[in-house]
């Protein structure tokens, strides 16, 4: 799907609101049972990603806090966390242009996205098995 | 489950290289599921030391990645292994980014989350260019917004 539609899918993304909870449920439907597996490994890995942006953060590290927040942006996606990965591909523009001015904002709400993604994928796990 | 082959008839070999687990583990999946045969990478030098290995007939390649990354990983590529098909990945899909891929030497540029229609799509393409020969490849990219050579979008502006 690299046509137009792959344009307005991306536009919808931004724009709708609810998109993460249709995004997680549209990627439990296409991974089927392996889908567990990847929301267990999202789970575990996310935090260490977030800690090591606070520190990096903390530290005044922009190289370090853009590298972390790309990789955690990827799996976002991957995931269909679309929110939260819009938010830490912002943060990881700005690192890239060394302005680290609203990192902690954007941490914030960073924190506060992912909390909401933890919730809805854990609720998903438990009917899943 | 659609059986996706090469142009010999043999299964579509493929080298992903990401560090980021979940989307290996995403990619794999779905290409498994269109019958290619996966190998993997945590960076860009171990993707370019299995491409020279396992002689895929794709590269998936994260476009930052620690100790190589993907852009630089497929300018190697497309030096070494001028046959093999670089599908570029991203979950940002700027015009710096895809400028970038394009000028590097991938054929086609995905943007994450994956579905099986992009990455059919992404496949179809890279061997296509693959069998039309490199030096075309190098002139035709399959952008995240189109299904034919793209122009390249004025810089600053979020390609569409």
């Amino acid at each position: 799907m690299n046509g137009p539609g792959c344009a307005a899918a991306m536009a919808m993304h931004t724009d709708a609101e609810t998109g993460n909870e249709d995004e997680l449920e549209a990627m439990r439907a296409m991974f089927g049972a392996d889908f567990a597996m990847l929301a267990e490994l999202y789970l575990s890995d996310s935090p260490k990603r977030i800690a090591i942006l606070h520190a990096a953060a903390e530290a005044g590290d922009a190289d370090q806090a853009a590298k972390v927040v790309h990789t955690l942006s990827g799996s976002c996606a991957s995931i269909g966390a679309t929110r939260l990965a819009m938010l830490c591909q912002a943060v990881e523009l700005d690192c890239r242009q060394n302005i680290l001015a609203n990192l902690a904002l954007q941490l914030q709400a960073i924190e506060t996205e992912y909390a909401k993604i933890d919730a809805k994928l854990r609720a998903m796990l438990r009917t899943q098995e | 489950m659609k059986s996706r082959k090469s142009v010999s008839q043999q299964p579509v070999r493929v080298v992903i290289a990401d560090d980021d687990a979940i989307t290996r583990a995403a990619l794999r999946l779905l290409l498994q599921e269109q019958s290619c045969v996966v190998n993997e990478a945590t960076d860009g030098e171990r993707a370019i030391e299995l491409c020279a290995a396992m002689r895929p007939h794709i590269v998936f390649l994260d476009i930052d990645m620690p100790k190589l990354s993907g852009i630089e990983a497929a300018k190697q590529l497309r030096e070494l292994h001028p046959d093999i098909g670089i599908v570029m990945v991203s979950a940002l899909s700027t015009v710096d980014n895809v400028q970038q891929a394009r000028q590097s030497g991938a054929s086609a540029f995905v943007v994450k989350p994956f579905t099986p229609g992009k990455l059919a799509h992404a496949i179809e393409d890279s061997l296509r260019l693959r069998k039309s020969g490199s030096s075309q490849a190098r002139h035709e990219f399959t952008d995240p917004a189109s299904d034919v050579a793209s122009d390249t979008p004025a810089p600053g502006q979020i390609a569409k």
